[in-house]
Parts: C-alpha cells; structure tokens; sequence
C-alpha cells in the first residue's frame, strides 16, 4: 500500500450537532487507522466561508478529502473508512 | 410571434414603466417608429415592447441612457454597427460577466448559509428534510 499524505478537513457550523457527530467519527476512524499521513482539520464554515464556497459546499456537515468535497452529510463509518483508504492506497 | 398592439397604459403596467417614460424614450430616440391610432394615440408592438424589455434590463444594470441607445443600434443591426458601438457592445459584455460571477457567488454563500445548521436538537432542519440519515457519497 503506498502511503500518501492525506488532508481530511470537516466542515462544521458553531452550534451544528451533527457535525460534532461527524467530527467525532471521522476522528475515530482516523485513530483506528493509525497512520501518521493523515491530517485531520475541522473547518469552521463561518471564519472560513471563502474557502467553503470555493470548494462547493452548501451545506454542513461536509468532509473533504485532498480539497475534494467526499460527503455532503454525516457518513456510515464504513463508507468512510473505504474512502480515506482509498486515498491512503492511491 | 404576437403582433398584438398595446397602448401605452396597458405597457406601462406590463413593464413596470412609467408613460411618462415610455414618452420620454421615444422622445430621445430609444425607440422608433412607435404606432398610432387614427386619432393619435400610441400602439405599441412586439418588437418595441422587445425594446423595452431590453432597456428595462440594461437600466437595472444601470447602464447610461446614452450607453442603451448604442446598445440598441448594436441589437438593431449588429453586422453594421461602428466600432465605438461593438467597442461598447464588448466592454458591456464583461461588465455583465463580473456582475453574474459576483452574483453567483453571493447566490451559493446564501445557500449555504441558509444551509447551516440551525443548532436544534434534531441538528440541521433544512437538510434532515432531503438526506435524513443517510450521507450521499459524491466521490469515492
């Protein structure tokens, strides 16, 4: 498996639960795959709305991967899992 | 194409314009030709209510009277029309394209604006009514 370095950010609003759920998840996954390669950031939508719009969000949660727009919502821990390998392995 | 013939009140309310500026175009030269009745009164056809149409857009892009008028000449005759119109016709076009990328911009911050999360219990009232739990996947 190659090991390229991966950027996930996760982008939230100030009083969105669900993108604290979404956060929490992918910081799980991110700890159980135990690679040094992977950045995790949590984007606040408000303080960074340039670079949101710029990527193509319109809503929250969102989670980006590499600056590609991955999930408009909350994902299964599978289904998220599947992708940051994916980019891990390319 | 309907070839109906409109007075003046009747466009006025249909265009949001005033008669006295109707008149007022037509004085100036903005449009031409302008029908009347036996009795003098004006009609109006398609291709002015075209016109104004125009006009009204260009207005609401606050070009100048003046800048219209060389608009016009360019939509009225475009294979003919002097450089300093196409010259016009071309610097417009850009104002225009600056304009509609400003505003897709503002449109999409909006939207995701409208789109955050409101904070309620249930989270995001907007976006639980299209996704519920599931999460679209764009990009694997």
């Amino acid at each position: 498996m190659a090991n390229s370095k991966i950027k996930i950010e996760v982008f939230s609003a100030p009083v969105c639960r669900k993108c604290i759920k979404t956060f929490r998840l992918v910081e799980t996954v991110v700890s159980e795959l135990q690679n040094d390669s992977i950045e995790l950031r949590k984007v606040d939508i408000v303080e960074e709305l340039d670079y949101a719009i710029e990527l193509g969000l319109r809503a929250t949660p969102a989670i980006t991967i590499n600056g590609k727009l991955v999930f408009t919502a909350t994902p299964t821990h599978s289904d998220l899992r599947v992708a940051i390998q994916s980019q891990l392995s390319s | 194409m309907n070839l109906k013939n409109r007075h003046i009140g009747e466009v006025s309310r249909q265009l949001g314009m005033s008669a006295d500026a109707l008149r007022y175009y037509e004085k100036i030269g903005l449009l031409q030709g302008v029908g009347r009745t036996v009795s003098g009164i004006r009609i109006y056809d398609d291709k002015d209510i075209s016109r104004l149409k125009f006009i009204k857009r260009a207005q609401k892009m606050d070009f100048s009277l003046a800048e219209i008028s060389k608009l016009l000449q360019m939509r009225g005759d475009p294979q003919h029309a002097r450089t300093e119109v196409r010259e016009l016709t071309r610097q417009k076009l850009v104002e225009i394209s600056n304009h509609l990328r400003d505003l897709t911009l503002l449109r999409d911050e909006l939207t995701l604006l409208v789109n955050l999360c409101q904070g309620s219990e249930s989270g995001c009232p907007i976006i639980n009514t299209i996704e519920e739990d599931e999460s679209r996947v764009l990009k694997s």
